[in-house]
């Protein structure tokens, strides 16, 4: 071939640089000069030999897509592209948690700071780790939307198996980069749940020798610290995406191997014709189906932007604290199921059954091997799936907030007002305006309309958790209930455990400068018994704890707004 | 030669007998299945942390002075994850009292770790209801680590723990194990310090629930 400059003197500069132009386009292509992209893009027919295949051929980044698709599967159903949202997912997590482990040094000493960095000082910090939680609980529920479609329209039957079972580990994948990712920011909410879910883990059917040294491994020491840390910061940025990426090509080769399965009623029973696509009957990758997926990836991005800026806020709790565990600890919303199951049966039990049942699914295309994919002749099957789905939506409502643990009623209140750490309530008003002196719930302070908002939400929190037996108007009306050994309960519409006709009130105290008291006192008269019983909950305010700041920066509901 | 003869007649050569090179590489194989596997019984060693026994206690003292009254709420010692209770199941009250199947009376003073037998929450003490609450999945204990509520599986674990003379030095007397599990220490006089042993830890046993018979389970 002539050299550009040889190519000058025989054509002349213009009609060089586009014949050189056009070299550099074939050559990036794999194939394709610019003619024939932008026949491509025009919609004209490809000239023949189809330029349009080699990319296919002779280029890497495609050389695993197929160069075409049945027309009959380039629809939202049967796929709803919910394996190409699967795979979208985890490349946009990779590239937010690349982005985020820019600024994130995996040790107890520095991770929660790391995250307030991220919060507040790091351009555009915010928005990358709300698109990387969103994109996390988003991928969790693609998948398992990919898992359910793929078994309603049995597309897991022959010769699809192995794709299932690969899907399956998938799946697993998925939850456990999810939930790895929980404890890096080092907050109340990932030090417990994790404890907890360790503490899972190691209540294994298992002699207790094996038990004791999966906390210890999974755990790095005798409870979670700068070791555990750093194990779940290695599973999650190293070894759990290396082991998706190996089993999403294993996964997809085998996509690509027996194509995608048309919709079942197009097709005769028993047969698989995903692979005899007829000539009229080919949607080529390019132009339409590239196409498409920039399409979906532009709606996809703009869906996961907006709702990282507009509808939704990562959570992040105050400092991890080893020796405090909060209450109203909560599972995440895709393992609330476990917390559910935790209630019904002995953990040993729930511990032994989740890895049974995965092998379960696992197996079942090999076991549930009837040979149509239709509907109709499916009814016993679909009709299992739908009581499955149905239990696991009972189970996860069983472990939703609505039934999380309660402690005493006064405490209720008190973690409610007065938050044991960090800010919250009362803690929020400034410093200034906790004037010392003796309060009752919804008292009104003139020129003071912080206390006002304070004692407001102290009033209301007490409604949630009192009752009144004697008329006192500022409470709800008691539900009395006989126990089975003859002491009474009383309750009422929010709770089951309410306080009689109680007496509370906010005492604030100026201890030594710069460092007031906030004291809840409770005094309770049980109306059987005649007992009184006296409680109180003492929280300190120092005039630089930076409450107001931190109320907002963690949404948490002050007395400041 | 002959081997090839063996070969033809047998068809595919499946049946024909296991040649020399086919042997060698079987034990090959099964060497590098072997040395596998050994490598990940060493990798799961590797991956179990180093520590000193005890690293979060070694042993902690008290002053006599400390311990809390008979049947009160008990005190916490953060730093060696435990509670100091002290018990009398003869002078009953809302927070201690001797259940049908406790034949014995309960007295004297018990550390108990704080962590929650159930998924390893710390627990802590609600005053209005006199007992230990767990805030993650609502297990209750009584005064002495009893369960009085699941989900928990068994009682609260407890700590070793010796009553010594003011000298700081004399034993007079230490926790006895029963079923091995340290039964309550009663104090004898001239007792001056606690000293507990949070690298001494005994699993509680599995009793009945509480409230079972005081008929308000959940």
């Amino acid at each position: 071939m002539a050299t550009f400059v040889e190519q000058v003197r025989e054509m002349g500069i213009k009609q060089a640089i586009v014949t050189k132009a056009d070299d550099v386009v074939e050559r990036l292509t794999a194939g394709m000069n610019i003619n024939d992209v932008r026949a491509a893009l025009r919609g004209d027919e490809p000239r023949r030999p189809n330029p349009r295949l080699r990319p296919h051929a002779d280029g890497f980044w495609l050389h695993i897509r197929p160069s075409f698709y049945h027309t009959g599967v380039t629809n939202i159903y049967p796929t709803f592209r919910l394996g190409w949202l699967s795979t979208f997912m985890l490349v946009w997590e990779t590239i937010t948690g690349l982005i985020l482990m820019v600024f994130y040094t995996p040790s107890p000493l520095s991770a929660y700071g790391n995250m307030w960095n991220i919060l507040g000082n790091v351009p555009l910090g915010q928005l990358f780790r709300n698109m990387h939680r969103l994109g996390a609980e988003v991928m969790v529920l693609v998948v398992a939307l990919h898992m359910l479609r793929t078994f309603v329209t049995g597309s897991y039957k022959k010769p699809r198996q192995f794709t299932w079972a690969t899907g399956m580990l998938l799946l697993v994948f998925t939850i456990f980069l999810s939930f790895s990712g929980y404890l890096l920011p080092w907050d109340q909410l990932a030090y417990w749940a994790l404890t907890v879910f360790i503490s899972g883990g190691a209540a294994a059917p298992a002699p207790a020798f094996v038990n004791e040294n999966i906390m210890l491994i999974l755990q790095g020491g005798p409870a979670l610290g700068a070791d555990g840390l750093l194990r779940w910061y290695l599973l999650h940025v190293l070894l759990l995406p290396l082991l998706a990426g190996i089993f999403f090509f294993v996964h997809y080769y085998k996509v690509v191997l027996y194509g995608i399965s048309l919709p079942p009623g197009r097709e005769q029973v028993g047969e698989d014709t995903a692979k005899r696509v007829p000539k009229d009957e080919r949607t080529y990758y390019i132009p339409d189906i590239l196409t498409s997926e920039l399409m979906w990836s532009a709606l996809a991005t703009l869906f996961l932007v907006a709702g990282a800026l507009w509808l939704w806020d990562a959570p992040l709790e105050t400092h991890a604290d080893p020796v405090v565990t909060p209450l109203h600890v909560v599972a995440p919303w895709y393992l609330s199921w476990s917390q559910g199951w935790l209630k019904l049966a002995d953990k040993t039990l729930v511990v032994g059954f989740i890895p049974l049942l995965l092998v379960a699914f696992i197996v079942m295309p090999y076991i549930e091997v009837g040979k149509s994919r239709r509907y109709a002749d499916r009814r016993v099957g679909l009709t299992v799936a739908m009581l499955f789905i149905a239990a696991m939506l009972v189970s996860n409502w069983m472990g939703s907030p609505e039934f999380r643990v309660q402690s005493s009623p006064d405490r209720e209140v008190s973690i409610q007002v007065l938050p044991e750490e960090g800010p919250g309530g009362i803690k929020g008003i400034p410093y200034e305006h906790l004037t010392p002196g003796t309060y009752s719930p919804g008292q009104v302070i003139d020129g003071n309309p912080f206390l006002t908002r304070g004692l407001e939400l102290f009033q209301s929190a007490m409604y949630q958790q009192s009752c009144t037996l004697t008329g006192n108007p500022q409470w709800t009306a008691c539900t009395v209930e006989t126990l089975d050994n003859g002491t009474r309960r009383f309750s009422n519409f929010f709770t089951t455990d309410a306080m009689p006709d109680p007496v509370a009130h906010l005492e604030i105290v100026e201890v030594q400068p710069n460092l007031k008291e906030l004291i809840l006192h409770y005094e309770i008269t049980n109306p059987d018994t005649g007992a009184v019983s006296k409680t109180e909950w003492t929280r300190p305010r120092h005039a630089f704890s930076n409450y107001e700041e931190e109320c907002r920066f963690l949404n948490k509901s002050c007395a400041t707004d | 030669m002959a081997s090839q003869t063996a070969t033809a007649e047998s068809g595919a050569g499946a049946s024909g007998g296991v040649s020399r090179r086919e042997f060698l590489y079987y034990i090959w194989g099964a060497s590098i299945a072997l040395v596998s596997l050994q490598g990940a019984g060493l990798l799961v060693w590797f991956l179990i942390p180093r520590f000193r026994e005890g690293e979060f206690g070694g042993t902690f003292t008290v002053a006599a002075g400390d311990v809390p009254d008979i049947n009160t709420p008990p005190v916490n010692y953060a730093e060696g994850r435990f509670w100091l209770v002290n018990l009398d199941s003869t002078q009953p009250n809302e927070l201690m009292y001797q259940a049908p199947d406790e034949p014995n009376p309960i007295q004297g003073i018990a550390a108990i770790y704080k962590v929650c037998t159930h998924l390893g929450c710390i627990y802590s003490w609600t005053p209005t209801n006199s007992r230990f609450e767990c805030p993650c999945h609502g297990s209750k204990y009584r005064l002495d680590g009893r369960r009085v509520e699941s989900p928990a599986p068994r009682t609260l674990d407890r700590f070793f723990v010796q009553a010594i003379a003011d000298d700081e030095t004399t034993v007079l007397a230490e926790a006895s194990l029963t079923d091995n599990f340290f039964q309550p220490l009663q104090l004898p006089s001239g007792t001056a310090f606690i000293r507990v042993d949070t690298g001494n830890r005994k699993q509680g046993p599995s009793q009945p629930l509480l409230c079972d018979f005081q008929g308000n389970c959940p």
